[in-house]
């Protein structure tokens, strides 16, 4: 078994482009899943439409801004009526923060916020694009 | 605490923590804590809980922070402060904030072991592992005021003989005039401390202590707590020539600054006007104070109001204003239900006043005592509430409502007026409610009556997304026979839910039998523990419970438990509740370990649901002498009964097996007691932080009548509480109290006995073991994969020992 130490400082290769994940139909509606791209982890959430908009995706980082556990993908998904728009959430399963899923930023109290990565889905394939020039996981 | 308040008042404007180097020191090895509710973690509160200061947060914000560190000197001519490791730290300007030290009176030996102080964790922790190692059976604390008795309370619920020695003649003679405190004596004598008044501690026997020696008798005792007040920790700036009050305190100005102009004091190690206060309140307060004065702005502090209500010992008291012997007096007194209640009256004017086991109508005459408002109608305001004639008095803007941050019933208001309309936006704009939490019932009223009285509708709806408060929420689902979050969304709600919702739905459909709970879209609804039916900890690993009912184990399945936990290296706890819990299960371990528990012959034990706990039990008649029915018997069929029955919280139970009581079922949402006749029945009792004892509803029940009054009560509980009320709470909301229960439960005054049953049937009928349903589907264990595109990576915890146990490092 390959084991990924959350506190240690990323040494690996610097992953670099899109990384295919797996099949965007692997991953539940309106309940995270967890993905690791080199060695950064990745939470990824799936909403269903509002109404009769799109799906949409998101991906964050999977570490808790809070307490440096692992765990955001765990979280429950959510929504925040802010006029003009809805804006889609995720809570931490530790300490029930809500974070913004486009922007990452802590909408309870000035906490840190998470941060957001770049996804798209090509041919029914679930990609994540880490930022350029590798990435360090923060915790 | 204080400083804790200091940093963040300082931080919060983004200007001034962007211009500002902070460093901040702390003697202390933890975070700042709520030291207010330090009590709280003999009763299950966790470090975690108490903590008051967000480190990520301090972090984000370049706050150096070093814990575990005293500054040993301060110098004030190079304005530096000295570690204890020898590093000097430069100031240009310096906050002392260090509290105060318990005095420890100086008598022969008082440093034996044994002998404990009680303010900090550390204390705390000392304190029960003391306990528990040298198997200490007699208690004693020395002094019986506030904190004194709030340690006896400590001492007592760890199960010890517990004794209070006082000097004075009385109990808290600081706050109490004879009166007041007889009538308190009567409560502590209730709950079997023993008092001793005036004795006079003369030295402390044996090496570690054996007992506590007085003029005239020697109490016996394997510990000992002195709470004989407290002395500001002033010795950094002592040896610094600050001013130094004459009681002690570093003498300060109405801008907190000290002797040296660039030094200030707040909190208990401040002396303002030659008084040191002991409460956060003010402290807060002067933190105010300062934080204002470093961005520029003044805002004097003027001494601070003393008044304090608190539980004590679970007795309700409540001191505020002045009062002299000379004084009017009003009083009322009832010994049989302890309450004494008392005001001082000068030239027609409330001056201050003491109220024991009843503390209604304490803002009202709190705010008379300020001035604030006239002092009209005291005598009726004081005779105790009787039902009926609940508070119609209109309360000035100028009264207080939150004591710990000095927050006025007016700030409340214009914040409301202002756009604030829940509770959560209340308390971040005012910070009422932040303090001890005391007053947060007297804010969301206020809140509540203020939205009506401005035409917003006011909805007890449990979120933004669904305007119906959980029981009607709980009846549309019933009504209409939804199986899923998507036909309740779509028929009645909005947006996509949010964290508060998604569990009451999710709790409400497995309440009426919706099936496996991580199946269809009843997956994203499951709060963080019913997620990966478990119990997440702090870093994000999972501790697994099994059911254990009644607490009855075999030795072969204690045996393989423990064969689990070793192959797993869990770190092992005996619970409360008769259990054992299994901690630092990773996410995909889940299945193979609860795989192994269910192969010994064990279930699901649902502690990571608001659902049905335990059914603790004495070992009843089996074994015990005095036992007069099998309470284990009784226990075990209840808790296969009602194992899995999911409800607006947790539920516990307990059965004893004669009036000795045991197994503490009046301490229990439903308690079972044996007669020689059958079982006498409790409702809503409670533990934990707002201890309640049950009622007792029904007498001499046959086992038959027992289930069937427990069928109906438990449904009839999950249809109408609130969101995460307990059953103590929702006791309390039911108008007609337990009269008003019986004729629903006995009489079926609504005509809804047979629903009950029916509904309470089919759970019965529905149970299944949810781990053993787990394991019975391949499909179902995609939940228990860390990484979806790594199935065999998963992440590493990092682990320290601890007493030959792995726990999770700091
Ligand atoms: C059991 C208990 C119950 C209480 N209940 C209530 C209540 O109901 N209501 C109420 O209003 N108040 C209550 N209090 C009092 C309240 O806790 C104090 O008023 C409050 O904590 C004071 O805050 P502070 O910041 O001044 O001191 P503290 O909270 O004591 O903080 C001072 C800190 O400074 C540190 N320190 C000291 N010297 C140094 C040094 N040289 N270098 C570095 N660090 C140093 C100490 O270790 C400590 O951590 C209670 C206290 C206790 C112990
Ligand atoms: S409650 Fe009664 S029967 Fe049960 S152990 Fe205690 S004394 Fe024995």
């Amino acid at each position: 078994m390959t084991a990924v130490d959350p506190n240690a400082i990323d040494t690996a290769e610097p992953v670099e482009g899109w990384i295919r994940i797996c099949p965007a139909d692997a991953v539940p509606v309106d309940r995270g899943v967890a993905a690791l791209v080199g060695s950064t982890m990745v939470a990824i959430f799936r909403l269903s439409p509002l109404g009769d908009g799109p799906e949409e995706w998101f991906a964050v980082s999977h570490i808790d801004p809070r307490t440096g556990a692992p765990v955001m993908a765990r979280g429950l998904i959510g929504s925040v009526e802010r006029a003009p728009e809805a804006i889609a959430t995720v809570a931490s399963p530790l300490h029930k923060e809500r974070y913004d899923l486009r922007t990452g930023v802590c909408l309870d109290g000035q906490g840190a916020g998470l941060e957001v990565f770049e996804l798209r889905i090509i041919a029914q394939e679930l990609e994540v694009k880490l930022p350029s020039g590798g990435h360090r996981q923060e915790t | 605490m204080v400083g804790q308040r200091f940093v963040d008042e300082l931080l919060r404007d983004p200007t001034t923590a962007a211009s500002i180097e902070l460093t901040v020191i702390g003697a202390e090895r933890y975070p700042a804590y709520d030291r207010v509710a330090l009590s709280s973690y003999f009763d299950g509160a966790t470090l975690d809980d108490l903590t008051i200061s967000n480190r990520a947060e301090l972090a984000r914000l370049g706050v150096d922070l070093r814990l575990g560190w005293a500054v040993t000197a301060i110098n004030r001519d190079q304005q530096i402060v000295e570690l204890a490791d020898g590093q000097s730290i430069a100031y240009d300007q310096l906050v002392l904030a260090t509290g105060s030290t318990p005095f420890v009176p100086p008598i022969p030996r008082a440093d034996s072991g044994g002998c404990f102080v009680y303010r900090t964790i550390d204390d705390l922790d000392a304190i029960s592992a003391w306990c528990e190692e040298q198997n200490v059976e007699q208690g004693a604390v020395v002094g019986g005021g506030l904190l004194g008795l709030e340690a006896a309370n400590a001492l007592r619920n760890l199960g010890l003989e517990t004794h209070v020695v006082e000097m004075a003649d009385r109990l808290m003679p600081q706050q109490l005039d004879a009166q007041a405190s007889a009538m308190l004596q009567r409560w502590v004598d209730e709950l079997e401390i023993t008092t001793h008044l005036g004795f006079a501690t003369q030295t402390i026997e044996g090496e570690p202590v054996r007992a506590l020696v007085g003029s005239d008798r020697e109490i016996a005792a394997q510990i000992v707590v002195y709470s004989a007040g407290i002395r500001p920790c002033d010795q950094l700036a002592r040896d610094a020539g600050l001013v130094i009050g004459e009681r002690g305190g570093v003498v300060i100005d109405d801008d907190c600054r000290t002797s040296d102009p660039s030094i200030y004091a707040i909190g208990e190690v401040a002396c303002h006007a030659g008084q040191i206060y002991g409460l956060v309140g003010p402290g807060y307060a002067m933190a105010s104070t300062v934080a204002a004065g470093l961005a520029g702005e003044s805002v004097p502090f003027e001494g601070a109001d003393t008044s304090t209500k608190l539980k004590l010992l679970g007795v309700d008291v409540a001191c505020f204003g002045t009062t002299n012997p000379s004084d009017d007096r009003i009083e009322f007194s009832d010994p049989t239900s302890k309450v004494h209640r008392r005001v001082s009256v000068v030239g027609g004017l409330v001056t201050g006043g003491v109220l024991i086991g009843d503390i209604s109508n304490y803002d009202v005459l709190h705010a008379m005592s300020l001035g604030v408002m006239p002092s009209t109608n005291v005598g009726s305001l004081l005779a105790p509430a009787n039902e009926g004639s609940a508070t119609a008095i209109e309360l000035p803007d100028a009264a207080q409502i939150c004591s710990c941050n000095n927050v006025t019933r007016g700030d409340c208001k214009s914040a409301i007026s202002e756009g604030c309309h829940t509770l959560v936006e209340l308390k971040a704009t005012t910070t009422a409610g932040t303090g001890c939490g005391g007053c947060v019932p007297d804010v969301d009223r206020l809140l509540q009556s203020e939205l009506e009285s401005h035409g917003v509708a006011v909805k007890r709806s449990i979120c933004e997304h669904f305007d119906y408060s959980r029981q009607e929420l709980f009846d549309l689902i019933r009504f209409h026979d939804y199986d899923s979050w998507a036909t309740v969304l779509n028929g009645h709600g909005s947006g996509r839910g949010c964290e508060i919702c998604r569990p009451t739905v999710a709790s409400i459909l497995a309440s009426l039998s919706n099936g496996y709970v991580l199946d269809g879209d009843q997956a994203g609804l499951q709060d963080t523990n019913d997620h990966a039916l478990s119990n997440m900890q702090r870093n994000g690993t999972y501790s697994v419970v099994p059911r254990v009912p009644g607490g009855e184990i075999t030795p072969d399945q204690l045996i393989a438990l423990g064969e689990i936990a070793r192959d797993y290296e869990l770190y092992t706890k005996i619970t409360g509740a008769q259990r054992v819990d299994l901690f630092g299960a990773q996410l995909h371990e889940l299945p193979e370990i609860w795989s192994r528990v269910i192969d010994a012959g064990l279930e699901s034990g649902h502690a990571y649901g608001k659902a049905l706990r335990t059914v603790k039990s004495c070992v009843g008649d089996t074994w015990c002498r005095y036992g007069v029915q099998d309470s284990v018997s009784m226990a075990i069929l209840l808790e296969r009964r009602y194992r899995g029955l999911r409800a607006p919280h947790k539920l516990k139970s307990a059965v004893s097996g004669c009036t000795r009581e045991c197994a503490e079922a009046q301490s229990k949402d439903f308690g079972v007691i044996a007669t020689e006749n059958g079982w006498n029945l409790y409702l809503c009792g409670n533990g934990g932080r707002t201890p309640r004892h049950a009622d007792l509803f029904a007498v001499d029940l046959t086992d038959d009548e027992l289930v069937a009054y427990l069928d109906r009560f438990l449904m009839f509980y999950i249809r109408t509480a609130d969101r995460l009320q307990r059953t103590a709470s929702w006791f309390e909301s039911l108008d007609g109290g337990v009269d008003y229960l019986r004729s629903v439960i006995i009489d079926d005054s609504l005509g809804i006995c047979d629903e009950l049953e029916a509904d309470m049937a089919a759970h019965v009928e529905q149970y299944e073991c949810e781990w053993t349903a787990t394991l019975s589907d391949p499909s179902r264990l995609n939940h228990f994969v860390e990484f979806v595109n790594a199935p065999d990576t998963n992440s590493v915890p990092v682990w320290i020992s601890e007493r030959g146990q792995r726990v999770p490092s700091r």
